[in-house]
């Protein structure tokens, strides 16, 4: 498999199996408000319009040009950390003559050294980024899910919403948004990743003479575990027919740990497979639910369940979710479950190395985990882990949200 | 067996046609590590009204095609398929839309034999009891109704169902709760049998292996099985009218942000399937060059908070109907309609010169679905299925002109417009 050549904060692999470029340019800084509230706005105005691309159809033009060049732009939370990511993605040499990938480098270049941040520009991504949260809202297992984070996270990362919060954007204005960004290009952490169909050595080169203005030397903590044992619950009425129950764990450790990796495959085996313990017991032994998983807040050391149901089954179905984790907690399970969660996750690793994007991913956080994994070492990590690993790992799980949005019983 | 490239866009194929009429297709991606199998069959959500070869007319529960997706998941003994194909590192999964049903799975692993076989054995063998498809009853009504909270797709469900009268796109793909309560095992196997034969499917592997081991195993795994003579029934489905079945039609969910559809109806064109593929593709460029920044008055529209970035448009032509759809979030109906007549007024020269930008765009975004080997997959059968060349379809945006453009705006005819619109029950 190829790997990643690291250069300072650029890090570049060279394969030809893809037809395109992909670039992405992660920054990093702090998981609080007003500051993610301000970066979810800055994404939306980084890619709209510049200084220098004054209109919309300027920017069109120059992506048309390097034959739809895909500009994409989002924040994601990770633990203690806020991420702002620019992904760029157009067709490889190969494919076209004029060499738009470099056009490409430089355009984005452009963009995130003179942006145009002013009232006309921070209005619309206002408008933008306060109709998305809408949508959230409106959303039922989106919105379980917002509020069972926000209410296990009290005063944690985990509390605040990677997309922004209605009232701190409604307040910010232009000065202080400007400010923030000559911040953030200061002081934030930044990471590229480029992977396609390129010379290694002159790629590494091409970003480093367009990224130049970007500081390499800042850090910033991100994984953390919630160190939370009170149990809360929490319902929003909604008068929907299908009930959604979200409930959180903590697992008290975080993603250095070195028993971690049988957490996530504890989970795996819980509700991410046909033969997990929730899918086979909840949908298919008793026909509660149409889907039913498990997932894990990584950097923020908690595991989730999510399901919808009928109101008055909630509690049947809480009921069955607790026996299941205990199924794991006491080691009444097949061990040919574990081994197959082992091969699905590495099966799972060995197709990430297909897609340009999921490749990236996977190294940012083991960057940001500073963990000199590759492909290969994780995999070994996995197989490694015991069926004694896994009771101990879910041992130290604890529940602290059950959250529903919809009816209540009886209703 | 035939294996041809396609130079441009770097691509070798590998097909044959097995004895029992199975059409089976290998695209070679070197250096990928994972291998994507993909059967398809063409039975979906539409074919609730078939035709055998005596004449005899055989009217179906609406949703049957996507329980019998469900329901091929269970095996001879009740084990679960999805069980056996995770114990083999694989990754499988099915859907159903309104013109087929697809089974698929992918792996990571370089010897994908096992699941390959699987996947062969478990679509060609249906084995239910009635106490299986009555447990199945329970979970797809809990799926209709997690769809249908969904404010987008029930806004979209509600918007076929104003649009069109008699056709069953008006029908959800699943049905509704009523007609899946209604589905039998008799009728089940009837329809599987009716639908299912390897002569009426094809299959599309994708993998960085070579193609000829796993095309012999194909071979092999076909050969050991027999299959009855195949019948091909005919779809029914009645032309449907220009006219629309609602004008305006409102509803309430429990939501805050309001949303409207605006959607013309219009003939699909004539001649091959080819030809109303360029058609869609015409509309999709016409629309992109009056509804996007190359429009000076879309600036305008976002400065006046008449639309937001949820604003968009989506256009299907299939050989029934045609029909464009506008959503927007927005809380006047009336002013989504003026908005929308405001860029179909566009005097088109002031975009034309766009167009080359348009081409050169599509252009780049079909040479990369070529990285994703699940929708290549998925892709290439469906385009087997329509009889149509995968290749010739990524590139017919070069056979479109400006000047064809010219005469698109025809079809946004009012006469045949409908306008839904989902609102806050608190409002």
């Amino acid at each position: 498999m190829e790997t990643f050549q690291h250069n300072g904060r650029f890090h570049v692999m060279e394969t030809e199996k893809f037809k395109d470029v992909t670039c992405s340019i992660r920054f990093l800084g702090k998981n609080e408000e007003p500051y993610v509230s301000m970066r979810n706005l800055l994404a939306q105005i980084l890619v709209d319009r510049s200084e220098h691309y004054p209109l919309k159809s300027d920017i069109a033009a120059v992506c048309d040009a390097c034959y739809g060049l895909n500009v994409d732009s989002k924040t994601t939370a990770y633990g203690k950390a806020h991420g702002l990511e620019f992904r760029f993605k157009t067709i490889s040499d190969r494919y076209a003559s004029d060499k738009p990938f470099e056009k490409a480098v430089d355009f984005i270049a452009d963009l995130l050294r003179f942006p145009l941040i002013n009232e006309a520009t921070l209005s619309e991504a206002k408008t933008n980024v306060l109709a998305s949260l809408l949508r959230y809202e409106d959303n039922p297992s989106q919105y379980a899910m917002i509020q069972a984070c926000a209410m296990a996270g009290e005063n944690h990362s985990l509390a605040v919403f990677s997309q922004g919060k209605k009232e701190v954007v409604e307040a910010i204005d232009v000065e202080q948004l400007r400010r923030y960004y000559r911040d953030l290009i200061e002081n934030d952490r930044f990471d590229c990743f480029a992977v396609g169909d390129f010379s290694a050595t002159e790629m590494v080169e091409t970003l480093r003479d367009a990224f130049s203005f970007l500081n390499e030397q800042n850090e910033i903590d991100s994984a953390y575990a919630l160190d939370s044992s009170e149990f809360k619950s929490g319902h929003t009425q909604r008068d929907i027919e299908q009930t959604n129950l979200i409930r959180l764990y903590s697992i008290h450790r975080d993603v250095l740990d070195e028993n971690y990796t049988a957490h996530r495959l504890a989970v795996v085996m819980l509700g991410q497979l046909p033969n997990s313990l929730l899918f086979r017991e909840v949908r298919e032994a008793r026909s509660l639910c149409y889907s039913i998983y498990s997932g894990m807040v990584q950097f923020d050391g908690v595991v989730s369940v999510s399901t919808g149901i009928d109101a008055s089954k909630k509690d049947e179905v809480e009921i069955l979710i607790e026996e299941q984790i205990d199924l794991l907690r006491l080691g009444n399970f097949e061990p040919k479950l574990l081994q197959t969660a082992k091969d699905m996750m590495v099966s799972s690793i060995k197709s990430a190395g297909d897609d340009a994007t999921s490749i990236i991913n996977f190294h940012h956080q083991r960057i940001l985990t500073r963990r000199a994994e590759t492909f290969d070492s994780a995999i070994a990590k996995i197989m490694e882990v015991r069926f004694e690993d896994i009771l101990e790992a879910v041992s130290t799980w604890t529940p602290i949200v059950s959250y529903t949005v919809g009816l209540k019983e009886g209703q | 067996m035939i294996t041809y490239e396609n130079k441009k866009l770097n691509e070798k194929v590998t097909e044959t046609t097995l004895a029992n009429g199975l059409k089976v297709f290998f695209i070679h991606k070197p250096g990928f590590i994972s291998s994507t199998a993909v059967y398809m069959v063409p039975f979906g959500s539409l074919d609730i009204r078939q035709q055998k070869p005596d004449g005899e007319i055989i009217e179906s529960n609406a949703g049957v095609a996507h329980f019998l997706e469900h329901k091929l998941f269970e095996s001879n003994n009740g084990a679960d398929i999805m069980e056996a194909f995770s114990a083999m590192s694989a990754n499988v999964n099915a859907f159903t839309s309104y013109n087929e049903t697809c089974y698929y799975f992918s792996t990571g692993e370089a010897d994908f034999s096992q699941p390959l076989e699987l996947l062969l054995d478990f679509v060609q063998n249906l084995s239910i009891t009635d106490e299986s498809v009555e447990k199945e009853k329970g979970i797809i009504i809990q799926e209709l109704r997690m769809y249908m909270q969904m404010p987008e797709a029930r806004l979209m469900y509600e918007t076929y169902r104003s649009l069109f009268k008699t056709h069953p796109v008006r029908i959800d793909i699943g049905g509704s709760e009523e007609s899946v309560k209604a589905i039998t095992k008799a009728e089940l196997y009837d329809l599987y049998e009716a639908n299912y034969h390897p002569s009426n499917s094809v299959l599309v592997i994708v993998s960085g292996q070579e193609s000829e081991k796993i095309l012999d195993l194909v071979k092999a795994n076909q050969a050991g099985k027999t299959f009855p003579d195949f019948e091909a029934r005919r779809r029914l489905i009645d032309m449907e009218e220009l006219k629309v079945a609602k004008k305006h039609h409102s509803f309430a969910m429990d939501i805050q942000a309001k949303k409207i559809t605006y959607s013309f109806k219009f003939n699909p064109a004539q001649g091959t399937r080819m030809d109303r593929l360029v058609q869609e593709w015409m509309i999709r460029i016409y629309l992109e060059l009056l509804f996007s920044s190359y429009n000076p008055l879309y600036q305008n529209w976002l400065d006046s908070n008449r639309i937001n970035d949820y604003f968009g448009y989506e256009v299907d032509v299939t050989d029934e109907y045609g029909f464009v759809m506008f959503y927007g979030e927005k809380e006047s109906e009336e002013d989504l309609v003026a908005l929308v007549n405001e860029g179909l007024s566009t005097d088109f020269a002031t975009v034309a010169p766009y167009f080359e930008n348009l081409k050169k765009r599509y252009f780049g975004q079909a040479i990369r679905s070529l990285n994703n080997p699940d929708d290549m997959a998925v892709s290439f059968a469906r385009c087997v299925l329509l009889g149509l060349d995968y290749f010739a379809t990524l590139d017919c945006v070069n056979q479109i002109e400006v000047d064809d453009l010219k005469e698109i705006g025809g079809v946004f005819d009012s006469a045949h417009s409908s306008i839904v619109s989902v609102r806050s029950k608190k409002a």
